[in-house]
C-alpha cells in the first residue's frame, strides 16, 4: 500500500509518556525533598544521637527514594499502556484514512468502544460509507453522462478561458473523426474570445484540413477535408474563470451536396444562356428573311 | 532594516532575561538554581507567550553569536585550570576516563539506535559526560546546532541530572552503604552540572563520614575539572563528524588559549588569579552565557521536548547516566578491592 503520509515529528504517545514521567519525577523530587527536610529538622529537634539519626534517615531515604523510583517505573509502565490504548486506534484510523485516500473505498475500522475514539471511529465508518456511496453514485452518473456524450453525433470540446481543454468526446468512440481538439481551439480563438467577452453564442463554419490523427487512435492521413458547423457557447462562469463548449456538427456531406447542386444550377444557367442566345439569333434571322421577302415582293410588284 | 530592528529587540530582550536569570540565581543563592537553565526556561516561557519574537531564519541569533564566545573565553580562564588536574590520583583519573568513555559511547550508540539527530546526540554526549549546560553551549556552534537542538539537549540533560541528584543518588548511596568520599567521587564523575555537584556534596545523606565537607567538595570539583578536558577531544571529533572532514573549530582555540593563560597566571600569581581575576570572571561569564541561553530559549520551542526527538533525547540522557553509574560502581569497587 502506498503511504503518502510522512512520519510525524512528534507523537501523541511520546507526549503522554513524557508528561506522565515529568509529573512523577518533579512530584517525586518535591515530596522527597520536603519529607527529608522535615525529617532532618524533626530528628535534630528531638536531639537524638547521630547514630540513631543516621539509621532513621537511611531507612527513610532508602524507602522514600526507592518508592519514588518504583513509582517512576510504575507510572512509566502505566503511561505506556494508557498511551497505547489511546494511540493504537488513532494509528489504525490513520492507516484506514490512508487506505481510503488511496482509493480503497470499502475500508472500515473494526473498533468498538463507548469513548470519544469509539465515537470518532463510528463517525469515520459512517463518513466512509457515505463517501463510498457518493463516489459510486457520481461514478455511475459520470459513466451515464459519458455514454450520452459518446452517443452525441457532434464533437464536443469543453475548455476554460485560458483555452485549456478540460474535456472532449473525441476519443476511441469517435476515432473516425480526423481532427485534433487543439487545432479546433486554435482555429476558433476569435469566436472563443468574443464568446468570453460578450457571453453570446458564436457560430462559424470551419473546414478542417486532413490531419495525421494518431492521437485519436487512427494512424495515417485522411484524404478529404471535413467541414463543421462550430458553435461556441459559454456554459459556466465563476470567479476563477469561465468554461465554454465548442460543439462541432459534421456538415461535410451537406456541404458536398450543396456544392453539387450549385454546379448543376450553374450548368443549367449556362445552357439556358446559350439556348436563349440562339433563339434570339434565330428570331433575328427570321426577321431578316421576312424583310428580304418583302423587299423581293416590292421589286416584282 | 526591519531585520536589524528585530535583532536589536531580541538582543535587548535576551539581555534582560539573561540578567534576570542570573539575578534569580543570586537572590535564591542555591546551586540548584543554575542561571543558565533558569535563563533558558525564562526564554522559552517568553517565546511561548509571544511566539512572534523568536523567528530567526536558520542558525543562531545575534546575542547567541556574540555572548557564547565572550562567555567561553572567561569560562575557560576560570575552569580549565590545568594545575587542578594534578589533584586527581591516577587510579581515579583512569576510572573517570572509563566513565566518560562509557557516557559518550552509550549516548552515541543509543542515538544511532533511536535514529536521533546527530547534533542532538553530540550535544547530549558532551552535556552529560563533561559539564552540562556549559558543554552544550560550547559544542553548539561547533556542530552547527539549531536552537531547538540546544534546548532539547539542555532540558533532557537537566531532567536527568535532577532525577539523579534528588532520587537516584540518595537511594543508591543509602542502600549500598557508601562513604561520603565515595559519594563525592560519584558526584564528580557522573553528575552533569557543576552546581549540582555542589548540592550533592553539600547535602550528603547520612553516610559514613571519612572526609571534611570542604575537602570533599574540593575532591568532587577536582574530579569534575578533569572532565572539562574531554571538550578538547570531543569538540574536534564531533565537529569533524558533522562536517565530514577533519576540523579543529575556532571554538576550541577560544576555549584552550584562555585556559592555558589562566593556568599560567594562577601558577605564577595565585593571589591575582583567585582573588582578583576569578571574582570578576565568574559572574561575567555566567551572565554572558545566561544571555546567550535566553536568546536560545527565545528561539526554541518547548514542544520540542515533547517531540520524538525530545523523547529520544530523554532516553539517551538516562541511558548514558545509568551506563556511567554501572561502570562507576564496577570500577570503583574493583579499585577498592585492589587497594585493599
Amino acid at each position: 500500500m502506498q503511504n503518502d503520509v510522512k512520519q510525524p515529528a512528534s507523537s501523541l504517545r511520546n507526549k503522554i509518556i513524557i508528561s506522565f514521567f515529568m509529573i512523577i519525577v518533579i512530584g517525586g523530587i518535591l515530596i522527597n525533598l520536603s519529607f527529608q527536610y522535615v525529617l532532618k529538622e524533626s530528628l535534630t529537634a528531638e536531639q537524638l544521637n547521630a547514630e540513631m539519626i543516621k539509621n532513621i534517615s537511611s531507612r527513610f531515604i532508602s524507602l522514600s527514594s526507592g518508592l519514588t523510583i518504583l513509582g517512576c517505573l510504575l507510572v512509566l509502565f502505566i503511561s505506556i499502556l494508557i498511551s497505547r490504548k489511546i494511540t493504537d486506534p488513532i494509528k489504525r484510523l490513520n492507516e484506514v484514512v490512508n487506505r481510503l485516500a488511496n482509493g480503497r473505498l470499502d475500508t472500515r475500522i473494526d473498533y468498538t468502544s463507548d469513548d470519544e475514539i469509539g465515537q470518532l471511529t463510528q463517525g469515520f465508518n459512517r463518513m466512509a460509507g457515505e463517501l463510498e456511496h457518493a463516489i459510486k453514485t457520481t461514478q455511475a452518473q459520470k459513466e451515464f453522462i459519458e455514454g450520452i456524450v459518446a452517443a452525441v453525433p457532434a464533437v464536443l470540446i469543453i475548455l476554460n478561458d485560458r483555452y485549456e481543454i478540460l474535456s472532449t468526446n473525441i476519443g476511441p468512440d469517435k476515432s473516425h473523426i480526423p481532427i485534433k481538439p487543439r487545432d479546433v481551439v486554435d482555429i476558433l480563438k476569435r469566436e472563443l474570445f468574443r464568446c468570453f467577452k460578450t457571453l453570446e453564442c458564436q457560430r462559424r463554419e470551419v473546414t478542417l484540413p486532413p490531419v495525421c490523427n494518431e492521437g485519436a487512435g487512427v494512424s495515417g492521413v485522411d484524404e478529404d477535408a471535413m467541414t463543421f458547423l462550430a458553435e461556441v457557447s459559454l456554459i459556466d462562469r465563476r470567479k476563477e474563470g469561465a468554461i465554454a463548449l465548442i460543439s462541432l456538427t459534421d456538415i461535410t456531406t451537406r456541404k458536398k451536396a450543396e456544392e453539387e447542386l450549385r454546379k448543376r444550377v450553374d450548368e443549367l444557367e449556362r445552357f439556358r444562356k446559350v439556348t436563349v442566345k440562339r433563339e434570339l439569333r434565330m428570331e433575328e434571322l427570321r426577321r431578316r428573311i421576312k424583310d428580304l421577302e418583302e423587299e423581293l415582293r416590292r421589286l416584282r410588284g | 532594516m526591519e531585520t536589524n530592528h528585530k535583532e536589536l529587540v531580541r538582543l535587548i530582550l535576551a539581555a534582560i532575561i539573561g540578567a534576570g536569570g542570573y539575578g534569580i540565581h543570586i537572590l535564591v543563592n542555591s546551586p540548584l538554581i543554575d542561571p543558565l537553565v533558569v535563563s533558558l526556561i525564562l526564554g522559552i516561557m517568553v517565546r511561548a507567550l509571544f511566539p512572534d519574537i523568536g523567528d530567526i531564519e536558520g542558525g543562531l541569533s545575534l546575542p547567541t553569536r556574540v555572548f557564547i564566545p565572550i562567555g567561553l573565553v572567561l569560562y575557560s580562564a576560570h575552569n580549565l585550570n590545568f594545575t587542578r588536574f594534578a589533584e586527581v590520583h591516577l587510579d581515579m583519573a583512569i576510572l573517570l576516563l572509563l566513565v566518560m568513555a562509557v557516557y559518550f559511547l552509550s549516548i552515541i550508540i543509543s542515538g544511532r539506535v533511536l535514529g536521533q539527530k546527530r547534533e542532538i546526540t553530540y550535544l547530549i554526549a558532551n552535556g552529560s559526560a563533561i559539564c552540562g549546560a556549559s558543554a552544550i553551549v560550547i559544542t553548539s556552534p561547533a556542530v552547527d546546532a539549531e536552537p531547538d537542538d540546544v534546548s532539547i539537549s539542555l532540558l533532557s540533560v537537566t531532567i536527568t541530572a535532577m532525577t539523579a541528584l534528588f532520587i537516584i543518588f540518595p537511594f543508591i548511596a543509602t542502600i549500598s552503604g557508601m562513604t561520603d568520599r565515595s559519594y563525592g567521587i560519584l558526584s564528580g564523575m557522573v553528575l552533569q552540572f557543576t552546581g549540582f555537584i555542589r548540592i550533592a556534596v553539600g547535602n550528603i545523606p547520612y553516610l559514613e563520614r571519612v572526609m571534611s565537607g570542604e575537602g570533599l567538595l574540593s575532591l568532587a570539583l577536582s574530579v569534575k575539572a578533569v572532565r572539562y578536558l574531554g571538550l578538547l577531544i570531543s569538540i574536534p571529533i564531533f565537529a569533524s563528524m558533522i562536517k565530514g572532514r577533519f576540523q579543529i573549530p575556532l571554538v576550541l582555540w577560544i576555549f584552550l588559549i584562555p585556559g592555558i593563560a589562566g593556568t599560567l597566571i594562577s601558577r605564577y600569581d595565585e593571589y591575582l588569579y583567585s582573588e582578583i581575576m576569578i571574582p570578576f570572571i565568574r559572574p561575567v561569564h555566567v551572565v554572558s552565557w545566561s544571555i546567550a541561553l535566553s536568546a536560545i530559549g527565545l528561539n526554541a520551542d518547548i514542544r520540542g521536548l515533547f517531540s520524538n526527538n525530545g523523547a529520544k533525547a530523554l532516553i539517551m540522557a538516562f541511558t548514558g547516566f545509568f551506563s556511567a553509574m554501572v561502570v562507576f560502581f564496577i570500577g570503583y569497587n574493583l579499585l577498592r578491592t585492589l587497594s585493599l
